[in-house]
């Protein structure tokens, strides 16, 4: 089940699309796993393509998008799972919470943030949500000085902006870590 | 095809009441590339000009409200002013630091996952995070999520919550307006200013194609609207209303000020919507929009009557299980409904007690530009707003052959909307309407298909009882209509064999002869 190569080999029977990297490295993929790439989607549901033709995805890097289709593919086989039984819905969907966690604790910031670029090229919904309430949960509850870190940025406001500033959310404050 | 794509883009269920999103994603936005040059430059004659935030008065080529502020609240800039000012630096870019690579709509979709003393504290990162995090949009969720019982609108969403949320916190130090940022620009940003401040433009009133009558009968009615399926604004129908005379803010308020009324997710006092319509300054100003007003309070029930054209009801066999079917809507100018198709394939009629409407209608077959529906019809991606489809949209139609519908509809107009038919609505000014909803034996057979469908549990609208619609419906009419269903269906199929047999011998008549042609 688990397949750690870049490029794995699709399963036997199945349709396949490829899919081609920033840096011209193509990915076979099963195509119901293809198909949750939405932008991948929409260039299919165009009169004339043909399933032969790969998908050039120029603004995903390799690493990206081998993260993603790992992803994805495991969403496809968890909603597979799930269906009219209350308690297999439940156990797929955390099932899929946990996988959501595991790659998002693996994820340095810039691999968060690479991904997420990735995720809304490709228009995947489900995937561009967790990673933005990760992104959120980096930054909740710390200080100033440690969300300016995260994202490396310096502080520009002078220093009467900033008072005047911080005087408006002053209320704000309470219960967040000291600078 | 490939492209760059916001996904969270909002999305549309095809229900009546579109403000009854609870949590608002970032909207997609269509930036339109007009709004790229500053007034010294005329590079084209759809260019629209403005001149740098700097000077007070902001010359856009719309009007802006009276109320608008003269430029953005913190003073954002459109990105075309940056490329216009060499060697400028956006303080948007270097005050997001790694995140400014990142979309503007997915920036405010992180934030938007924040909750409230999160996202105060990002205020004071940066300037750039401040512009961000003072995002009214944010706010408004903030607001509505948090509420059930409605609120005391203050001045603006960010101190709406912290009044309501945080009582001793004292606002009036602070002032409503801000900090002002220099070099910082966005055209989202800018665009979602804009858009709350515009004024609608002469030119997108002026068309004014629709079909009135006055004092035609329900034959008649039937025969040249209902039937074809087409529109019309039928006049005098409202001049026997008590609520045309004497329906207006005041006596509203004084008869039930205090009554909870559904706007948007929430339901609030009608007295704190007026406070909130007098001062918001939205793109998307939330809508009363209640469909339980005649219960809520039977007096205004009783204050109107259905015109004698839309006498025939039939989901009142239904009694008390009907779905919803009339609705009170009260909103102030800006406020309206984006393009959407009725629910359930229900035909409708629009009274204006106050006020005035700005209406443009397509014909079921043609979507309006700008609209994506999904293949199933459940959801139509309406990705911009009312004012915005209007400026980037709307002047396209003018070159379409099949020109969209159009008109505005006064106090003491009706319109009829035909089922199937897309429709979008903006209040010109502050109005009150009453609309209604209903299957008469001319959509009766459409209304049975729709509520037939697969995926009826998504689709059908105005009633908890979704799946079973189909079969109580049904049922209802044949046992209080026996045979209805049958006689339409009849009529039906014969009118599809009379127009196959026409087009068989009209193809078959010799054009050039032209003379004879068989007739039925």
């Amino acid at each position: 089940m688990a397949n750690n190569g870049e490029n794995p080999s699709p399963d036997v029977g199945g349709k396949t699309v490829k899919l081609k990297a920033d840096d011209g490295e193509i990915f076979e993929v099963e195509e119901a796993v293809a198909m949750e790439l939405q932008t991948v989607k929409s260039f299919f549901d165009d009169d004339g393509v043909s399933y032969d033709t790969v998908v050039p995805l120029l603004n995903v890097s390799s690493t990206a998008l081998a993260k993603v289709i790992q992803y994805c593919r495991r969403a496809v086989e968890l909603r597979a799972k799930s269906g009219d039984d209350e308690g297999a819905n439940e156990k797929a969907r955390e099932e899929r919470e946990g996988l959501e966690a595991e790659l998002v604790r693996e994820e340095s910031d810039e691999g968060i943030k690479e991904l997420i670029l990735a995720a809304n090229y490709l228009n995947i919904k489900d995937m561009l949500s967790f990673l933005c309430r990760a992104v959120g949960d980096r930054i909740k509850n710390k200080s100033v000085e440690y969300v300016r870190r995260f994202f490396v940025l310096e502080n520009d406001f002078s220093p009467e902006e900033e008072e005047r500033t911080r005087n408006e959310v002053a209320w704000a404050f309470e219960g967040v870590d000291a600078d | 095809m490939l492209g760059c794509r916001s996904t969270l883009y909002q999305t549309m269920k095809r229900k009546k009441n579109k403000s009854k999103n609870t949590r608002n994603k970032t909207t997609k936005r269509t930036v339109s590339k007009t709004r790229n040059s500053i007034s010294k430059k005329q590079e084209s004659p759809h260019k629209e000009e403005y001149e740098e935030e700097e000077e007070e008065d902001t010359e856009l080529g719309f009007s802006l409200k009276t109320s608008a502020a003269p430029s953005h609240t913190h003073g954002v800039q459109p990105l075309g002013n940056l490329y216009l000012n060499p060697g400028s630096v956006n303080s948007r870019n270097t005050g997001l630091g790694n995140l400014q690579t990142l979309t503007d709509e997915l920036v405010l979709d992180i934030l938007g996952l924040l909750g409230a003393s999160h996202l105060g504290v990002l205020a004071t990162v940066s300037k750039s995070f401040c512009v961000f995090a003072n995002h009214e949009p944010l706010w408004r969720n903030l607001v509505l999520e948090s509420v059930n019982n409605g609120f005391l609108y203050n001045g603006s969403w960010k101190f709406t919550y912290i009044v309501a949320h945080y009582p001793s916190f004292d606002v009036s130090s602070t002032g409503v307006s801000g900090l002002r940022v220099r070099d910082f620009y966005s055209d989202y940003l800018f665009q979602s200013w804009l858009c709350a401040n515009l004024e609608m433009k002469p030119e997108w009133l002026e068309r004014d194609n629709i079909i009135r009558r006055k004092g035609i009968s329900v034959d008649e009615f039937v025969l040249n609207f209902e039937e074809p399926n087409k529109p019309v604004l039928l006049e005098g129908c409202m001049d026997n209303w008590v609520a045309y005379e004497k329906w207006d803010r005041d006596y509203l308020v004084q008869l039930c000020g205090d009554v909870r009324f559904s706007v948007g997710p929430v339901e609030m006092k009608l007295e704190e919507y007026f406070r909130y319509s007098d001062q918001a300054r939205e793109e998307r100003p939330l809508y009363l929009f209640d469909p339980k007003f005649a219960e809520k309070v039977p007096k205004l029930g009783l204050e109107y009557e259905v015109p004698m054209y839309f006498q025939e009801d039939l989901f009142s066999v239904l009694g008390y299980e009907r779905p919803d079917y009339r609705w009170i809507i009260i909103g102030p100018a800006g406020s309206g409904s984006s393009f959407h198709i009725d629910p359930n394939s229900t035909s409708a009629w629009n009274a204006v007690i106050k006020g005035s409407k700005k209406w443009v209608l397509f014909p079921p077959d043609l979507i309006p530009p700008g609209v994506h529906p999904s293949p199933d019809g459940a959801e139509v991606a309406c990705p911009v707003s009312i004012i915005e489809w209007f400026m980037n949209f709307y002047m396209t139609t003018k070159t379409w052959k099949k020109k969209p519908i159009e008109c505005i509809c006064k106090a003491g107009e009706v319109i009829f909307v035909p089922n199937g038919w897309w429709h979008l609505v903006i209040n010109l000014e502050e109005s009150i309407a009453i609309t209604q909803n209903y299957a008469s034996r001319r959509n009766l057979l459409n209304v049975l298909d729709f509520l037939r469908r697969p995926n009826a549990h998504t689709l059908v609208s105005g009633t908890r009882d979704r799946v079973n619609l189909y079969d109580k419906f049904k049922n209802a009419i044949e046992t209080s209509l026996p045979g209805t269903i049958d006689e339409l269906v009849q009529k039906a199929e014969e009118k599809k064999a009379q127009q196959k047999k026409l087009s068989f011998w009209d193809s078959v008549a010799d054009s050039k002869v032209g003379a004879f042609k068989f007739s039925f």
